[in-house]
């Protein structure tokens, strides 16, 4: 194991030990920033993002993709493309439930990296899966919803300065956490300009998005 | 499934730089074999558009290369993602700019790199049709289109068309196709042959 390979190594175990933060309760309502916030965490119908993606890998490698991702919440579909900066396709799948891969360049070709980047896009863009079982504050003040499916715990946290974080834990282990600025995308977009996901699992990666287009959806086109 | 892994994304890459690159700086390829070494420096500025199914309209970088023979390339994109690629008395290196600077993209193996340097000599010395990877087609004076002879090449590029310029040594755009839904164009601009390039061009960022 390499020098930098045993710190993330370190590291992840360490955060993926937290569990769930408590929750101070909120009397009365959540502020209507909240309510404005809320909304655009997760975007609404039929939505096409490009993203320029840097991923920190586990041992220390970096790779820089394009990703295009094709989302559709009332469907609950994505169509997911990665290429490289050349654009050239090394990665091209849809799921709607089930996993399509209509596309695959070594080493994108294995079912569990299909599984594990739709897992990701779905924390990203889809409101969690099950039932909202608590909400109110952080320590730190930032509202907080939180979902309960099963094993899985998945916490919403929006922050005062209008960023907002995404923790999804198993089994009570915090598993992936992604922070959205609160900067705007290009063109007037209303989604966050850059995205980051961290995975808290043995090969831990990061990834970091850059929000390059954002296409409305066609209705409203 | 559709899977392809005979060829690493590290070259497949740079055998997509190749393609781009075999546009064979001439509109005869018997002339560039009577003559192969009368253009020796090419600059131009390009435009990639990248045509996707999912797409309404192409996503669009811009950048610009830098060739001297017999084996120096600079290859930059300026947008979205700034990334120059350099290769230089047999050193190739990949830098792009990421969320916190300048860095090495260590996704470029130097090994797949070596292989593919040497391709790439043979498609920048107009010597399309001795290469194993690609049969070649004249479909017009202005017209060429490459198709692959190996199936794991034909999986990831079903053909390449180049349309080359009335201007000899001068290409005017080049098309690659992967597959029904996705195709990228090149389209060159400004392009200048034969002018000084200064070396620091090939080495640093």
């Amino acid at each position: 194991m390499n020098r930098i390979a045993l710190p993330i190594l370190m590291a992840v175990f360490l955060v993926s030990c937290s569990g769930p933060p408590k929750i101070r309760p909120l009397i009365g309502q959540f502020p209507s920033q909240f309510a404005k916030t809320y909304p655009l965490v997760f975007p609404e119908g039929d939505r096409r993002f490009v993203h320029a993606i840097e991923a920190d890998l586990y041992g220390g490698e970096k790779a820089f993709m394009m990703g295009v991702t094709h989302i559709d919440s009332e469907k609950n579909k994505i169509h997911s493309i990665l290429m490289t900066i050349e654009g050239l396709v090394l990665f091209d799948a849809e799921s709607d439930g089930e996993i399509r891969i209509n596309r695959a360049v070594a080493p994108f070709d294995s079912e569990n990296f299909a599984g594990g980047l739709m897992g990701d896009v779905r924390l990203m863009f889809f409101r969690p899966e099950g039932d909202q079982v608590e909400s109110g504050l952080t320590e730190a003040g930032s509202w907080i919803r939180r979902f309960r499916n099963r094993e899985e715990t998945t916490d919403i946290v929006i922050h005062q300065d209008g960023s907002r974080t995404i923790r999804q834990y198993h089994r009570n282990r915090l598993r992936r956490s992604i922070h959205a600025g609160s900067d705007q995308g290009p063109g007037g977009a209303k989604f966050p300009e850059t995205l980051t996901l961290n995975a808290y699992i043995r090969s831990g990666y990061s990834l970091h998005l850059k929000l390059v287009e954002a296409e409305p959806a066609p209705a409203t086109r | 499934m559709k899977t392809v892994s005979t060829y690493s994304p590290a070259r497949i890459i740079l055998l997509f730089i190749a393609l781009v690159l075999c546009i064979g700086w001439t509109n005869a390829w018997e002339e560039m074999m009577e003559d192969p070494d009368a253009v020796t420096c090419v600059k131009a500025d390009f435009i990639q558009e990248k045509h996707l199914k999912l797409l309404s309209r192409p996503l669009i970088s811009k950048g610009v290369f830098f060739f001297q023979s017999p084996g120096s390339l600079r290859w930059e994109y300026q947008t979205p993602v700034r990334s120059v690629l350099l290769m230089h008395k047999g050193k190739v290196e990949r830098y792009i700019e990421g969320s916190r600077g300048v860095v090495r993209d260590s996704g470029v193996k130097l090994q797949a790199m070596q292989v593919v340097l040497q391709e790439i000599s043979q498609f920048l010395s107009g010597n399309f049709q001795d290469n194993p990877n690609f049969k070649a087609e004249v479909i017009s004076d202005f017209k060429v289109s490459l198709v692959p002879e190996d199936p794991a090449m034909e999986k990831i590029i079903q053909r390449i068309e180049l349309f080359l310029s009335e201007t000899p040594g001068v290409i005017d755009e080049v098309k690659i196709f992967e597959s029904r839904d996705s195709y990228t164009r090149l389209i060159f601009e400004n392009t200048r042959l034969n002018e000084t390039i200064e070396e620091r061009i090939f080495q640093e960022m």
